[in-house]
């Protein structure tokens, strides 16, 4: 199942306004000196029903964006609309908001049951409707048996599956999701991410998910936007955001890959025709014509990369190291001009290249796979 | 070098400095020997304080029958009853504001809430002694109940605060977001959450205020003898095996209390 790549329907479509609508939204905290841009002039669309993730190292503004959301934090400047309304006068009780929190921060006196129904009984909805929601939410994250539970009497993955449950209930607008998956281990971490996306395709809650965790974004989201620095660097589908990287930090933070600069091609070269130093000319699909003089760097995945003998239509290589991983062999390449690069072949015995250290090989790349990236 | 059979002794470590349980005992006995005899006295059958002639609970019985100790322990119960659950009210509100909000002077705020606990409480008592009087305030156990919510304030307001800061601060965010205004979260989850601090710093304050003798003593006027000052006074005139009965009661109520608030602080870093 490849979760991450559907393809979200244009907001147009639907003929509703975004779920999230934010402007030019600036956050500082502290004064003078002290002063940190936490969010620097952000703006970002959130379409309806989209799981959406917040991507980037932590310090990069993600969480900040999502509490602005929530209303804990108002911003410095700016507007947010959600489905077409400015809520940022709306404190965040009047906001039909919920929040997944890192540390989940459930209520340590109260059961299970007693969480989940804390936001219906704040938005006073009568009892025996509280109690269906209640039973449902308990059966959506199939903790039916834990209800009478306190709190502290719950493992960690089922503190996870009542804080989604609590956030659910209420059944809002849009949920709100702080790192919820950070504190579980490697294999919990797995199965909540399948269990989340499950959530959002039953509930048709429009998700908002925070994290620094790239395969987690890759795998679960309709769309990403990498931040860095307070700055939303780029939004696309998992897909356009591997495939075609347009930063240097995006292309860097999410997998391997390599960076290679590049020069314009003779006056003679057509355009998406791009030239390494001692090397040789290499091609971009929909590459952006260099101007006159100016270098650029390509950014190529590992996996992309064939190697082969030294043939007419490679480029030059010479192979540094060849590092064995199992299901796949890293080889470590240097071209004419010094750059090292990274090619993954997968092992299978059919095809076992017959290279050792110090060869000098030939490599090749789709144009397809190329991206040309804007140094930022 | 060691001698077989004898472990060398560790310097450091106080067990095994010479003497050391000797004068351990000393310190035990210093402290708790006068309390003990008080407490053994005041079983005493004779008259005369420090002579011993048998067990007797004539002494108990005599100062239940004495109107005086009555009125004095119901005054003391009184003033210690009101002005600790006034001063935790207020104890309880300064900590929430504290704990939770950020505001220029806070470090000031807080170290002049805690104050009073390191002030001789002569200097307030005088203090607030002059300020009632110039102000034409009528003595008695009004202004006794005033002063003593005053001092007990920083006792009250301690355990709460701990408390308080030990709080997830997430929680009263997420009571917000699940659409609690301000004070039904207060009530629904800050509250509940604090409340072994709250009835630790209760207790608290209600011993000071049982306990105190130089605030009461000055801002005391007719009508409001608490324990302590009958008992100054009865002392004044020669010790009774009386005033021994009453002591204990009041070393018992104390006792009980104290054990009562250690046990919440304990439930409360759970």
């Amino acid at each position: 199942m490849i979760i991450g790549d559907a393809v979200s329907e244009p907001a147009s479509s639907t003929g509703k306004p975004d779920a999230i609508a934010a402007t030019s939204l600036i956050k500082v905290f502290g004064a003078g000196d002290s002063a940190f841009k936490a969010l620097d002039n952000v703006s970002i669309n959130i379409r309806q029903n989209e799981f959406f993730t917040l991507l980037g190292p932590s310090g990069c503004g993600k969480t900040t964006l999502l509490r602005l959301i929530a209303g804990f934090e108002q911003p410095t400047s700016g507007t947010i609309l959600l489905n077409g309304e400015n809520i940022i006068d709306l404190p965040p009780f009047k906001r039909p908001v919920n929040t997944v929190f890192q540390n989940y921060a459930l209520f340590p006196h109260m059961t299970v049951a007693q969480n989940i129904s804390f936001g219906l009984e704040m938005q006073n909805r009568p009892k025996a409707e509280t109690k269906t929601i209640v039973d449902e939410m308990l059966s959506l994250v199939r903790m039916e048996s834990m209800a009478g539970r306190r709190i502290t009497e719950i493992s960690g993955g089922q503190q996870q599956r009542v804080a989604l449950a609590r956030a659910l209930a209420p059944k809002p607008k849009l949920l709100l999701l702080d790192e919820p998956l950070s504190a579980l281990d490697l294999q919990l971490r797995k199965d909540m991410q399948l269990e989340l996306k499950r959530l959002q395709l039953e509930t048709g809650i429009t998700f908002i998910f925070v994290t620094h965790d790239q395969e987690e974004a890759l795998t679960m989201s309709d769309r990403i936007a990498v931040m860095d620095k307070g700055q939303i660097l780029q939004v696309g589908t998992p897909r356009d955001i591997y495939d075609r990287p347009q930063h240097r930090f995006v292309a860097g933070f999410i997998g391997e890959i390599n960076l290679v600069q590049a020069g314009p091609s003779g006056s003679a070269g057509e355009p998406g025709e791009y030239t390494i130093d001692q090397t040789g000319h290499i091609r971009v699909q929909e590459g952006k014509a260099a101007q006159q003089g100016q270098s650029v760097t390509l950014a190529i995945r590992p996996e992309c990369i064939s190697l082969s003998l030294p043939a007419e239509g490679t480029l030059p290589g010479t192979i540094s190291t060849i590092v064995y991983h199992g299901t796949d062999t890293i080889y470590h390449y240097t071209l004419p001009n010094g750059t090292a690069m990274r090619a993954r072949c997968q092992n299978s015995t059919m095809t076992t290249l017959p290279f050792v250290a110090g060869d000098a090989i030939g490599w090749s790349v789709d144009s397809r796979s190329v991206s040309v990236l804007e140094d930022k | 070098m060691s001698l077989p059979g004898f472990k060398k002794p560790y310097k450091g470590d106080a067990r095994h400095w010479p003497g050391i349980f000797i004068a351990t005992a000393c310190f035990f006995a210093y402290v708790y020997m006068p309390i003990i005899i008080l407490i053994i006295l005041s079983f005493n059958e004779n008259r005369t304080v420090t002579v011993w002639t048998g067990f007797s609970l004539e002494w108990y019985a005599l100062a239940f029958e004495n109107r005086d100790i009555i009125r004095a322990a119901t005054n003391s119960l009184i003033i210690a009853s009101i002005s600790s659950i006034s001063a935790t009210i207020l104890a309880t509100l300064a900590a929430t504001r504290m704990a939770t909000d950020k505001f220029n002077g806070k470090t000031a705020f807080n170290a002049m809430i805690s104050l009073p606990i390191t002030v001789p409480e002569i200097v307030p008592a005088v203090a607030t002694l002059m300020f009632f009087a110039s102000v034409g305030f009528t003595f008695g156990l009004g202004t006794v109940i005033i002063g003593h919510t005053i001092f007990c304030l920083p006792f009250a307001y301690l355990p709460i605060r701990a408390r308080l800061e030990g709080m997830d601060p997430r929680m009263a965010e997420a009571a917000a977001d699940l659409y609690a205004n301000p004070i039904r979260a207060f009530y629904r989850v800050t509250l509940p959450q604090i409340l072994p601090g709250v009835l630790s710093g209760l207790i608290l304050a209600f011993i000071i205020s049982l306990d105190d003798f130089v605030t009461t003593f000055f801002l005391g006027g007719a009508g409001s003898t608490t324990l302590p000052i009958y008992i100054f006074g009865l002392v004044r005139t020669g010790v009774t095996p009386e005033v021994n009965a009453i002591s204990s009661l009041m070393l018992l109520l104390s006792l009980v209390l104290v054990s009562l608030s250690l046990f919440l602080g304990r439930e409360q870093s759970r």
